[in-house]
Order: C-alpha cells, then structure tokens, then sequence
C-alpha cells in the first residue's frame, strides 16, 4: 500500500491487537493443530478464519496469476547453463564448451539443455543480473527481498508478500496454502521476514519423485484414508469435552479449522498432491525424480489457483567435482523444466504463470581444478543468469550480457529489485506498495534503486 | 605460410611430453600422526589425491626418512557399488541357499544371514584377500585390498561422513626419526611417478608419544598419557569427541597444548578454515575445570593449570561445532613441560648478543641469551633450552638498527621520550589504556614510515599507530596494516603508516591497544625511520613438476612497499644446469605474475632446489630479494594466503626422448603489441610441422580482459606464430605483464556402442611471453 493510500489496499488487519496479531504458528502448526486435538484448541479466538480466508484486495491489472519459483539452490552456473562462453577455454569451460542452438535464431544455450533449447521462444533469459553478493544467506536474501541484508528490517521475499496480496486476504479461498515450497524451505533465508511466520510457505515435505507422495501434515506414512477416517470418528466419540462445551463459539472456530484441515486431506483438496491422477507418460515427461515431479505438483497447484510456489531444487553448490555434477544433474532439471513450460503451454496457464528460474548467485566462470576442488566453481554474485517464462513475459528473449569470460556484466545490468518489481507487476502488485512492520513502520515491498548498480529499473521491454 | 587446422594432423611431441605430464599432479591433505618422537619410528598415515605410483617420501631437515608400506586408493561410488554387486554374486556362487526363494523363509538360512549381517568382517576373511584382490581388481581397483576395505566399512556406513576426495587416497609409511633430528616442524612431500606434491608438516617431538585410540568419546583413553609428559596424537571425525585420562600430583603445572591448526593451517572447504579446537579440562568428579579454544590470538588451544589435589584429570578435545574428518588431526603435549607465553625484547640484531626475558610455565630459567642467525622475512624461530627440554617455539624479529627501550611513563606528549630517526624502539603496552608517545624532528616534505612488529612477533597486542604535529593534531592513523607476507596471520594487528611530512618541526608518534587490553607480555617493537622504498618477493607453488624440455608456470607476487612502485627483474640464482626463467619480470605497477621455469632436456637430477632473486633499480641504488617460496593456500572458499615454505623443490622426471630443441621466442621480449590490430609472436625450436599431433590447440591462460589469441599458424618448419590481438575497449596502452599459452591435445574417443565423444587434453605450457601493449607499431 502506497503511504497516501491512493493505490491498493491489500490488508485489513495491519494494525492488529497484538491478541489478535500474526500467530507465532505454521500453517503446518495449525493442521496439525486442528487434526491433533487439544492444542487446537489454543487457536480459537486467535483470528484462525484470517489465516483460511481474508478480504479480497484490490489488484493493479495483474497479468499473471501464479508464480512457480525454480530456486536452484547454492546457485548454478550461468555459464554452463544459459551464458555459455565456448570462447573463453578450457579454464573457463571446462568440458561444457559445445553450447546448441535453440528454437531462437542466435539464442544458443548450454549443451546439456537440448529439451529446454526447443522451448527458448517462450523464455526470456537475464544474462545481466547482479548484485555483487557471495554469500548464500545475503544473496538469498537479495534475491528474492531486492534488499542488501544486514539492515535493520528483515524484509519477506516475494513468495511471502504475494501471499500477503494474493492470498487469503486478498479474496483467496482455497484450501491448499497460498504460499507452497516444495518440498524443504530454504533454511539459509526467512522467507516471511518481519511479517512473520503466517506468511511462511507451506513446506510439504515428503518427496514427489516416490511413488506416493505423502505430504506431512496431510498424509500419515502408513496409514489408509479408510483408517484415518475411523481415527476421526473414534476421536469425536471420546472428546467428550467438546460434547459438552458444543455451544462454545471459540471451540465452534476451533472445529471450523478442524473440518478445514480433514477436508484438505480427505476431501478433494488434498488430491493435488496426488499425482497418481496424472497419465503415466505425462509423468514420464517429467523425469520420475523429485525434481521432474516437483514440477508437476506444481503445475497442478498453479491450476487450482494456488499464487506462489517454490521450487526448492538442491544441489547446485558445485565447489568440488562440478562437471560431474552438472552432467548428472542438467538433464534432470532440462527434463522437468522443458516439460513444466510445455506442459503449462498446453493447458493455455503460461499465459497466467510466471516461471521463474533462478538461484542466489551464478558460479566463478574460471574453473577451480586444483584440490580440493577438482574442477569446481565458487560462488559468483557479479554476474549471473535468471529465466522467466509466461505470465506477460515475452519469450525468445534475451536481455543483458556478461563480457567474453561470463566475469562481469557489460550490458543492461538487472539488479534483483528490477525481476521482482516486474514480477510484481505483472502479478498485479505495486512494486511500490508498502507493508506495516509489527512496530508500526510502514515499509516498501522493494528497496529504491542501488546507486552502485546502474540499472535501466523494471524489465519493461520484454512485458 | 599454413593455418593450423585444429583437428587436421599436426606435429607430435611438440615439447616432446611425456604422458605423465598430462596427470594432475600429487596433493597432500594430512600426516596422521603428524608427529613422532626423536629416535623412534611411527606408522604414520598420509591422506591427499593422485598419489598412485609413490617413490619416495621426502622431508625437510636431516634425520627423517620414511620406507612407504601401502598405497591404497578406495572405491568412488559407481566402483562400489560394482564390489558390493560382486562380492554378492561370489556370495550366492558360494551359499546358493541364500538366493532361493523357496528358503527365504527356512530358519538356518535367515540365521546365517543374520549372522552375515551381524558381522561383515566374517564374510570378508571367508573371502580372503587373494579372492577379494581378484574382484576388485575386475572393477579395476587396484589398490584397494581387503584389509583395506575392513578399515573403509565403517566410513562407508557413516551417515555423518561426506566424500573428500582430495583426502581419500592414502600411503602408509614407517617414519624413523634420529635421535638428533632438530625438533619442530619439517616439511613433507611426496614423490611419485608423476611428480611432486605440496609440502605439508610433520613434527618431530621430544616426548613420548601415542595414538588415540576409539572409542574415547564417553570413556577416556586411560593409556594414551599414561605417563607425563607426553604427546597425543589424534584425529577428529564429524561428532567426534576424544577424551584422556591422566594422573597429576597436587601442585604440579600442568600445561596442554594443543596443535591443530599449526598442523594443517588452512582448509580450502571448510569454515573458519582450520580444525577449530576446543580443549576441556575435568577433574575426578567430572567438574569442569577449564575450557579453551584458543591462546591469545592463537587458534590452537593452550590449558595451563596447577592441580589442586592428587587425582585423575579428564582432557577433553573437539571441534567447536563437532565438525571433523581425516584432516582434522591434533598433536597434545601434556605434562610438566616448559611453555614460554612470552619474551621481552621481541628481537634483537643479527649475530649479536641479546638478553631476553622468558615468561610462561615450568621455565627453570627466566632469561636467555639470543644470538639470531640468518633471518627470513625479518624474523627467526627459536626454543628455550630448560633443562633436559626445549621450549615451544617463540618468534623473534631480527633487525640490524640498535634498539631502545621505551620508558615508562611516556602517555602523554608531555612525557614523550625524544628520539633520533631511524630509530627501533622496545616497549610494552603495560596496561589497560597505556599509550606510548615518542617524539622526534621532522623536515617538511620528508617521507617518514613507522611500522609496529607484534602480533607478527607472537605478542597479543593489536596496536593503533597515530602521528601527530606539535599542536596535537592527528596527521595519520593505522590500526591494521595487511602484510601480505604473513601467511599463518588472519588477523593482521599490526600498524603501519607513511607520511609526508608537511612542515618543519616535532611530532609525535602514538601508539595503544586496539582491544584496550595491556599487561607484560603485550609487547612490540616500533621503527620510525625515513621511508625507504622497497619490495619482498614470493613465489609460489612450492612444489612443481616439469615434464624434461617442458614449461612449468611459477606466479611470483611483488609486495611492495612505500610507494615502490617500479619493474622488478627476476632471475634464477645458482641454477641447476638448463634451467631458465621466461618473462622473468614483475612490470611497473604489477603485484602478481605468472611466468615459466624451463626445465632442462636432460636433467642430472630429478630433484632441483630453485631459487629466484629480484632486483629492482631504487634511485641509485640496485636493490636485490630472494622470493621466499611459498603456497597459495585457500581459507574457507574464499581467503587466500601465502603460507611460506622452505624450499621450492622442481621435479623434472625422466629425459626427453625425442626433438633436441625446445621453443623460444623468436625475438627478445617485451613484445610490443599494437591496439590497432595485434602482432603476430613467434616461436622457434620446435619441431618439424610434419611431426605435429591431431587435435593440436593452444589457449591463453589467465590472459587480461580483451586480450585474445586470434589465429595459430606454422610459417615453417621449426616455428608457431600465434597472432595476438588487444582489445581497446579493455585494455589501454602501457599495459605490461606476461602471457602465457597452454597446450591441448583433443582426442576422440570411439568406443563400441557409446557415442562419440572427444576429450581435451592438457599437454604443457609455451614459454611465458612478456609483452606490452601499445598504441600502434
């Protein structure tokens, strides 16, 4: 919200009692809760039906209503990926010296993306992205706040402001959490920061790529519906408390959100996880690994309206023995990236889903080949790639360059405050808008421009 | 005139490589234990990479040898999961039952699996080593045995371990150290068919020594000290805690220290980058005595305490955050021993006599007579003889002025002591908030440097430096002053600062403690002298191996000081016959350089000591350093130092078989390389064009930004010009520095059923290519 109030006005309950403020609770704290018993009943009377359903906000023309978020964890090479410098040598390539063409002419990415190469039309690589930040918790941070870390304000990421926006006070409904990783959190960064743990994601847990994917929280390992169900009937026989307190209208929200939780995991809602109900060649497709099938849970997320989704892809902090690693690990994400931008195409949802591929930093264009290293790539925050897809981003796209070696930017810096504000945007967001810190101070969603990094602002030539 | 077609035939042995050249050279990682005592023998493990084919071990120092008892290199993942595969099917040939289905269920066969599962070990001697050496051999491990794989089960079942491969290899030695072998660190290197590893440290000690013995983590080691004083030597793995027991009599200064860090200084993958210990000190009833992580400003913990009563005390070490593996080793020398924790004047003047007082525990004599020898880097090492015993080793700066004593008081500029210029002064920062003022006469435009020696000399002040005109007014200020060339220094306390002077007249120079710590042992020495430009030298790595006739590249970093700022000739001193240096330059206002040592074609040796010296012209004056031979070690992914060696050791295996010649530049350099277009550089004595390889490539490496080698070309037979192009837009005129071209060799490879793939191979370096670019020819 702009502070003169004459844009959006995305929340109601800013200036919240503190007995009525944001809960110190997951949403997986309060399924359990409400699955679990008498700890549920803690919840009642603390705003659980704002946590399942808020007021509607106004929204500024959104072009997309979904992000799915590939956050490649540790943060993957720019060069072997999507800045490929096949003349800079062998110090500089290692054995990824070969880049291909794509369905793009000129556009040539790494060699071990042929599937993504035939998907480049819909994609809009950012060979110029920069913040100048090494560490992984500070670029995470930058990444996905557009913020420097170490200030006073521990500011939310983006997945957390689009489920302040876009989630249940902004009109969301369902059932499934507005805000989803998949399937660990991030660990090394807050996502929610000073909005605190209400707008946390959802983390589900479990693994995709196993034939049953058991979310935690909503599938017991081991246990049939038909079992759950006769736990929930002998659990109702013996609260005999809450026979007894039925008129209670605290306890009366306390069973809402109960029902609620039952109805994620016995009712229809729940069966998004289910992979079970997509065809056996679509999985395929996919790659019948965690990540290919993360994808898919996505896609099948973003279809029930869920806005934001992370894709918390581990693995990409190749300091030792990297070429090995990229050769194992680039057809996995070739694999489940091509066929979630394809797959999105063919449902007509990329028009409405923004996918976005990134991680913290890129990786030393120069390779390490001593030891320990052994062929290894450190972290590099001067100069790395993103790629987004749909949503209103144009595809066959390519914005920035780094120099002959991939080492430094030399066009169209992009600092990450430029992706999120037109991501924002896009999502119909007001980069501009400003939250309420739990002590009062209202603060941007994004940070004003960085002197040091002179960009040209928002991406607006490819929207 | 012919343009290289990379994948058209083209000559071979251009540099007449051998093919182990092409090998990634031996790495070292840890010496387990990384000690032994003097005038006995030990079986000490060493951990590292590409240590196939081991010759000999050798060390720095007389006294030491080693007779190398096994090399084994374990499994990677895709090789063990072949054994596993293998050991089961030699399993199943043996007890069919175990693979019948209809027998799964039968009792006798469910207890001999679990009898199997109980005990791996069992199924391994049923196998027996020449079985096992058949199998693993058809996985192609060839070494890897089977005592070998009983050592490696329980880490390939350790949920906590993580695959290092820059330690996983090992070479199993029996170390004999004389009986007059000097105490203290020694280098070690390996030799193997390839070449020549890095240096790594090993001490030799003077008590008796043990090896930790698991499990230790709940109940202590009893056996480990049984006697005092003695050294333990250990390892720590990831959650690893070792604890000891020893008996102490009431009243005895026990001292613990610990070393760790000073064993292996930095590790590369890992934060802070050393085995951070941690030593805990309990006493019979399991209350906690002491706990320390370091001493002073020193990583490695030193524990000194008396023992209140006659009793059994419990010596604990981990890592601050339980981390741990292979080369988290640790050497503790517990007992009675004499520990020197300080000493007063920091130094003295070479091959004079200098008193010293000693601080510390268990010193039966408190002062000693120093008489420094030969110093590096402006200081020495030194023990304290006490009694039967040798101290630890203190630090001691070595400068030719004629010190002073600061004296006290001397806080403010009222009680400033007058001093004459160049001046060394000896002082202490006695006490919480004690300042040191000196005063002394300035001319108007002269360049005055004071630098402080302390932390570098083992003292725990971090001192702050000020210069002040007569009226009290700061004129500079230095709190920490980086000296490159200290390579175990993280923390660099020390002061330095230069000033003009503006004016006629008297200042003062001030100097305190940062931390506003003081006491006896926060000693210094501070020189004030008229600044004198200069430079020290480093070169690294400290090992290397050049194929006979080929280019080995050495980087020699130029620290420079008080604004020296101009070329630095480099050349080889007494050097071994055929050796030669290219691009033997440090340029004006170039820090760091890359250049080639050419090793002769047919070396009288294998083993060549190389040293470099500097020489720069400083007004009139023809000043000269010897590179101090150094590695470039890594600390937590990120920070770099220059940890000094002893020697820069050069392997040149073999001779050369083929050609007689080996390249040179066609013209003396620099080579003046025009911004409107490159020059084509030429090499000569290389072999006929007929003779050159498929697949032949040349790159530079680590050139400057926008500098790029633009075409290859054989202008006949005997020559290579490569032409070399500047970018303008990167690079400006007057730009100095050496150029060097890499060698690869591309090869394809056809294998039955496998697509085709090719491989680069990396063949050798050209000779370094000193040049500068300028603006036109």
């Amino acid at each position: 919200m702009k502070d003169d109030g004459t844009t959006m006005k995305p929340n109601t309950d800013e200036t919240l009692s503190r007995e009525d403020g944001p809960l110190p609770l997951s949403r997986r704290d309060l399924l359990r809760g409400g699955l679990y018993g008498s700890a549920g009943l803690f919840l009642s009377g603390l705003g659980a039906e704002r946590l399942l359903g808020a007021p509607r906000a106004r929204a500024i023309a959104p072009k997309a209503k979904s992000i799915i978020q590939i956050w490649m964890w540790g943060g993957p090479s720019h060069i072997d990926t999507f800045d490929p410098k096949p003349k800079a040598g062998h110090d500089y390539c290692g054995s990824l010296d070969n880049p291909i063409a794509t369905n793009v002419d000129g556009v040539r990415i790494g060699e071990l993306l042929p599937l993504t190469a035939k998907h480049a039309d819909k994609l809009a690589i950012l060979r110029s992205m920069t913040h100048g930040v090494n560490g992984h918790e500070t670029a995470s941070y930058i990444t996905q706040t557009g913020w420097k870390a170490g200030g006073r304000v521990v500011h939310p990421g983006i997945g957390a402001v689009v489920a302040k926006f876009k989630g249940y006070e902004a009109g969301y409904e369902g059932l499934i959490p507005p805000y989803i990783v998949l399937t660990g959190p991030q660990g090394r960064f807050s996502e929610s920061g000073f909005l605190g743990s209400r707008y946390k994601p959802f983390a589900t847990g479990g693994d995709p790529g196993r034939p049953k994917f058991l979310v935690e929280g909503i599938a017991a390992p081991g246990i049939t519906l038909k079992r759950q169900k006769v736990r929930r009937d002998l659990l109702d026989r013996v609260n005999t408390f809450a026979k007894r307190r039925r008129g209670d209208p605290k306890l009366a929200e306390f069973f809402r959100a109960q029902e609620q939780a039952y109805d994620l995991i016995l009712g229809d809602a729940g069966k998004v996880f289910d992979l079970e109900q997509e065809k056996p060649e679509l999985r395929e497709r996919y790659g019948k690994n965690t990540f290919g099938q993360s994808c898919l849970v996505a896609r099948r997320l973003v279809e029930k309206g869920v806005p934001y989704v992370t894709i918390n892809y581990r693995g990409w902090d190749t300091h030792k023995q990297h070429f090995e690693t990229m050769r194992r690990k680039l057809p996995e994400m070739d694999r489940g990236l091509s066929a979630l931008i394809e797959d999105l195409h063919e449902r007509g949802l990329l028009d409405s889903t923004i996918v976005w591929w990134g991680g913290e930093f890129g990786r030393t264009p120069k390779v390490l080949w001593n030891p320990p290293w052994n062929g290894g790539r450190s972290h590099f925050g001067y100069a790395f790639t993103s790629v987004v897809a749909g949503g209103g981003f144009e595809g066959g796209k390519v914005v920035g360059a780094t120099d002959e070696r991939g080492m430094s930017v030399v066009d169209r810096p992009i600092h990450p405050r430029d992706l999120l504000g037109t991501m924002y945007s896009l999502m119909g967001i007001d980069p501009e808008s400003t939250l309420r810190h739990p002590q009062g101070d209202r603060i941007p969603i994004l940070p004003p421009p960085d002197p040091e990094i002179p960009t040209k602002g928002f991406l607006r030539e490819i929207v | 005139m012919r343009t290289l077609e990379f994948s058209s035939s083209i000559l071979l042995g251009i540099l007449a490589l051998p093919a182990s050249a092409q090998l990634p050279e031996p790495h070292l990682g840890y010496a387990y234990p990384a000690g032994a005592e003097r005038g006995a023998s030990a079986r000490v493990v060493l951990g590292g990479q590409h240590l196939q084919g081991p010759r000999r071990v050798l060390f720095e120092g007389k006294g030491l040898e080693a007779r190398i008892l096994h090399y084994c290199k374990p499994p990677n993942r895709g090789q063990l999961n072949r054994l596993r595969q293998k050991i089961r099917e030699w399993l199943l040939a043996r007890h069919p039952e175990l693979g019948r289905k209809d027998r799964r269920r039968d009792p006798k066969v469910q207890a001999k699996l679990r009898r199997m599962r109980a005990n791996p070990f069992a199924v391994l001697d049923e196998m027996g080593p020449e079985v096992f050496k058949r199998i693993a051999r058809s996985v192609r491990l060839n070494a890897f045995d089977l005592d070998d794989l009983k050592r490696f089960l329980p880490k390939f079942r350790d949920p906590k371990r993580q695959p290092n491969a820059q330690i996983e290899e090992t070479l199993t030695l029996e170390v004999s150290v004389a009986p007059d072998a000097r105490p203290g660190l020694h280098e070690l290197r390996v030799e193997t068919n390839r070449g020549l590893s890095n240096p790594i440290l090993f001490e030799v000690g003077q008590y008796g020594e043990s090896l930790e013995r698991e499990p230790n983590d709940e109940r202590p080691d009893t056996s480990a000290c049984a006697t005092l004083p003695c050294t333990i030597n250990g390892q720590i793995l990831p959650g690893d805690v070792d604890r000891f027991a020893f008996f102490a009599r009431k009243g005895t200064r026990i001292v613990a220290a610990a070393q760790a860090r000073r064993l292996v200084p930095y590790l590369a993958d890992a934060v802070p980058g050393w085995f951070q210990a941690v030593m805990t000190l309990y006493d019979e009833a399991g209350n906690r005595i002491a706990l320390v992580d370091d001493f002073k400003f020193d990583p490695d913990p030193v524990l000194s305490f008396k023992a209140p009563k006659d009793g059994t005390y419990v010596l604990e070490i981990r890592d601050s955050i339980y981390r741990g593996r292979e080369d988290f080793v640790y050497r503790i020398t517990i007992g009675r021993i004499p520990f020197v924790t300080g000493v007063f004047p920091l130094g003295g003047r070479p091959g004079q006599a200098t008193s010293v007082k000693l601080s510390g525990w268990n010193l039966s004599k408190p002062t000693a007579t120093v008489v420094p020898g030969k110093a590096r880097d402006g200081r020495i090492e030194l023990r304290f003889r006490q009694g039967r015993r040798l101290s630890n080793p203190i630090r001691f700066g070595v400068d030719p002025l004629v010190p002073i004593r600061a004296r006290e008081p001397d806080d403010s500029p009222d009680q400033a002591r007058k001093v004459e210029l160049p001046v060394l002064i000896d002082g202490r920062i006695e006490h919480p908030g004690d300042l040191d003022v000196f005063r002394f006469e300035g001319k108007a435009g002269e360049w005055i440097t004071a630098e402080v020696r302390a932390r570098r000399l083992g003292s725990p002040l971090d001192s702050l430096l000020e210069i002040l005109d007569a009226r009290g007014r700061r004129l500079a200020f230095n709190d920490d002053f980086v000296d490159k060339g200290a390579g175990l220094t993280t923390h660099h306390a020390d002061s330095r600062l230069r000033i003009r002077l503006p004016e006629d007249g008297t200042y003062m120079i001030r100097l305190g403690d940062a931390q506003h710590h003081g006491g006896p042992d926060a000693a210094y020495r501070l020189r004030i002298a008229p600044s004198r430009p200069d430079f020290a030298l480093r070169v690294t790595p400290a090992s290397l191996s050049i194929p006979p006739g080929g280019f080995g590249v050495l980087t020699v970093h130029a620290l420079r000081l008080d604004g020296f700022d101009g070329d630095i000739r480099l050349s080889l001193l007494d050097p071994p016959p055929g050796f030669r240096l290219d691009g033997a330059w440090v340029p004006k206002g170039v820090d760091k350089i890359e250049l080639t040592l050419g090793a002769p074609r047919k070396p009288q040796a294998p083993l060549h000591s190389i040293r470099i010296v500097g020489r720069a012209a400083l007004g009139e004056e023809i000043r000269e350093h010897e590179a101090i031979p150094a590695e470039d070690m890594m600390q937590a992914f990120l920070y770099r130092h220059l940890v000094p060696a002893e020697k820069l050791l050069v392997k040149v295996p073999g001779r050369a078989r083929r050609g007689r010649t080996t390249p040179r530049l066609a013209e003396p350099g620099p080579v003046l390389l025009p911004l409107d277009g490159g020059r084509w550089v030429r090499f000569t004595g290389l072999p006929k064009a007929n003779a050159l390889p498929r697949g032949l490539s040349f790159e530079l490496h680590d050139a400057p930004k926008g500098m790029s080698l633009v075409k290859t070309e054989v202008p006949e037979d005997g020559m290579l010009a490569f032409l070399l192009r500047p970018d303008p837009a990167s690079l400006k005129a007057g730009t100095k520095g050496n150029l060097i071209l890499r060698i690869y060799l591309t090869r394809t490879l056809n294998r039955p059923g496998a697509p085709r793939r090719t491989r680069r191979i990396f063949a050798g370096n050209l000779p370094a290519i000193p040049f500068e670019v300028i603006r036109r020819l």
